[in-house]
């Protein structure tokens, strides 16, 4: 299967005045051609980084390191700016960031904002690049008229929509969503996944996605397979059913249950005690041992390597071998009540 | 008998556009109907959720019985008494009785204070304790009560602490002038998943010892669907649904409401999701047209809707909705 992203052992390094800080340390995964990868974790545990590494956004003082990081059959690490920035960026791998509220340019309608975009990377004419715009506009849902408009004319969500038609205006391959709907209303939240998923049947454009957010709902919805970071690795990763129905990893169980649903009102919730670990720290063991109920000796004193449970399936824990009993007790209140 | 009884209460802006404005882009002046002849009462220990989108008027609903703005026009009576017709004294008292928690621990705790005094302030601002003993008995057991041990934590300032022990704080602030009404603004909004469960678990748990009420807002209908005994539905300044939230959440009639479930993410990769029943986007308030709010955004619309406002009716006893469809 060819990939669109292949990223082997990636570490992305900080340096502070307290130390380093390894932000995200480990990470392997790769995106198959028009999939959609969920990458879900809690707030400090190193997806933006993730991303940010990718589209090299991170300061030059950062530290990357990594056994391969391809995008298709560029070598990401190796590849200079220059070519980064006129041949990939946009028309290889395009980025709606965090806050796509506030990423449009106040001062410049919102049309030509997008126009802009293909003019600078391609060689078409305007008039082709603004039926281009016209086009993606309308599979967002918004009306080819609205592209006069000024970015404060727009509310959240069509905001986030037209950042959603720039992003895909050059038909690129992979398309990397940050936190897309956070901040969102729920209908317009609801209404953007939907879109995404439209365009993804309707149009040519069947780019890659990696989506990430702190919203397993979010994920579980959209993605064909899912990763769960914590603390800069990745602790799981599977296809969302599997994920959900076969957890191995403490962390996704205990997440599982953390997550209110609509759908099952009864179910009592449970919290994970703790919180994460500081990454600045030198820890010799499991990122998660302190706040797991199912640790033993050796999970303070060795990092877990990841494993492969079932095929495509990867999890970094010592203890898969009991999963069957954890999944039980991780359901029970009194397992998640503990100090260490 | 109810704790809280609001009366057709109405928050009204008026946007007054500054001459120049006027001649040159022809800018009129308006009414932002913010609240509108919004109604309903709140038992003694029962917890109300209120939930809509943003802009629905759910906090300025909640600045208004925190009575920190004067509303228009419409009554919020607590425990029988106008709080609008209060002498001093009073408002004192209510000050007392009614407490905050807020959606940003982050921003909402002075930076420079420890944690004592964070909690402590609250009791020293309205003199609360006779004696500094009985000042520090009180806080300790409150910081307890929150879920921090005390010995850790009275030292600390807020920069210390992570999101979860932040907002731990902002709960035992609010609570230890043992409040009679807590009103909690989301509350959730800016911590991790995996604590948030243990923040609701916390505020359930207390509400039941302390026997407070508590209005819940949020936009998040799966965390109110988990805390709240009943639910109100607020759309563009008014109520659309209000009744006990199992029966909201599994058999809604408002068209608003239905859509609004319906858009509800659930954390399940198998599960089909309807295409909620709803066109166009939220509006704002200002100058709305004759009819039902929801007018410009229903499908089941009729001529009715646009001409006469539709009243709360009630269809089964405790779950109320204004919709034409069901009169």
């Amino acid at each position: 299967m060819n990939h669109t992203l292949d990223v082997k052992n990636l570490k992305t390094h900080y340096s502070s005045e307290e130390g380093k800080v390894k932000a995200v340390d480990g990470v392997s995964f790769a995106i198959g051609e028009n999939q959609v990868f969920g990458l879900a974790g809690e707030s400090g545990c190193g997806k933006s980084t993730l991303i940010r590494t990718i589209m090299r956004l991170i300061p030059k003082s950062a530290k990357v390191t990594a056994e391969r990081l391809l995008f298709k059959e560029h070598d990401l690490l190796r590849v200079s700016d220059k070519f980064f920035r006129e041949k990939i960026l946009w028309q290889g791998i395009s980025l709606v960031p965090q806050s796509a509220m506030n990423a449009l340019n106040p001062v410049y309608r919102v049309g030509d904002q997008c126009t802009e975009a293909i003019l600078a990377h391609t060689n078409v004419s305007k008039a082709k690049a603004v039926e281009t715009v016209v086009k993606m506009f309308d599979a967002v849902g918004l009306q080819s008229g609205l592209m006069k408009a000024y970015p404060h004319e727009f509310s959240g969500g069509m905001r986030q929509r037209a950042m959603l038609a720039m992003s895909l205006v050059l038909s690129p391959e992979l398309v990397v969503m940050d936190e897309p709907t956070t901040g969102l209303d729920v209908l317009v939240q609801e209404r953007i996944l939907r879109n995404l998923k439209e365009i993804r049947k309707n149009t040519k454009t069947s780019a890659a996605i990696l989506l990430i957010t702190h919203d397993i709902s979010v994920i579980a919805g959209m993605s064909d397979r899912i990763g769960i970071m914590y603390a800069g690795k990745l602790m799981e990763t599977a296809d969302s059913m599997e994920l959900f129905n076969e957890p191995y990893h403490p962390y996704t169980l205990g997440l599982k249950n953390a997550f209110p649903s609509i759908k099952a009102l009864d179910r009592e919730l449970i919290s994970i005690p703790g919180s994460p670990p500081n990454l600045t720290h030198n820890i010799p063991g499991c990122l998660f041992y302190e706040r797991c109920p199912f640790s033993i000796d050796v999970c303070r004193y060795e990092k877990p390597e990841e494993m492969e449970v079932l095929p495509n399936h990867f999890v970094q824990c010592h203890r898969t071998e009991h999963v069957m009993e954890f999944r039980k007790l991780a359901g029970e209140k009194k397992t998640w009540q503990f100090s260490k | 008998m109810a704790i809280l009884e609001i009366n057709n209460l109405k928050q009204y802006f008026y946007i007054n556009p500054p001459w120049l404005s006027r001649l040159v882009s022809k800018k009129k002046p308006g009414i932002i109907k913010a609240v509108d002849d919004v109604s309903f009462s709140l038992a003694k220990g029962e917890i109300l959720g209120v939930a809509g989108e943003s802009g629905c008027g759910k906090s300025t609903t909640c600045l208004a019985i925190a009575k920190l703005r004067e509303p228009t026009s419409g009554t919020i009576h607590y425990k029988g008494k106008d709080i609008a017709g209060m002498t001093p004294a009073e408002i004192r008292n209510y000050r007392k009785e009614v407490q905050l928690i807020f959606q940003d621990p982050y921003e909402s705790l002075n930076p420079r204070f420890r944690v004592f005094d964070l909690v402590a302030e609250p009791l020293r601002a309205l003199a609360v304790c006779d004696s500094n003993k009985e000042l520090t008995q009180r806080v300790t057991a409150t910081i307890a009560m929150a879920g921090l041990n005390p010995k850790d934590y009275i030292k600390k300032h807020p920069h210390e602490m992570s999101g979860g022990e932040r907002q731990r704080v902002g709960i035992a602030q609010a609570l230890v002038l043992e409040p009679e009404l807590v009103i909690a603004d989301e509350p959730l909004s800016m911590l991790d998943v995996s604590i948030r469960a243990g923040i609701l678990d916390l505020i359930r748990d207390l509400s039941r010892r302390m026997n407070f009420s508590c209005i819940y807002v949020s936009h998040d209908l799966s965390i109110l669907s988990n805390i709240s005994e009943r639910l109100m539905i607020m759309y563009l300044g008014k109520v659309v649904e209000i009744g006990h939230t199992r029966d909201i959440i599994t058999r809604p009639m408002h068209p608003y409401a239905q859509a609004l479930i319906a858009a509800v993410p659930i954390p399940d990769p198998a599960y089909e999701r309807p295409i909620p029943n709803i066109r166009g986007e939220v509006s704002q308030p200002i100058d709305p047209p004759p009819g039902c709010r929801f007018q410009t955004r229903c499908l089941k619309v009729t001529d009715i809707c646009r001409t006469r406002e539709p009243s709360m009716t009630e269809l089964e006893p405790g779950h109320s909705v204004a919709c034409h469809l069901y009169t």
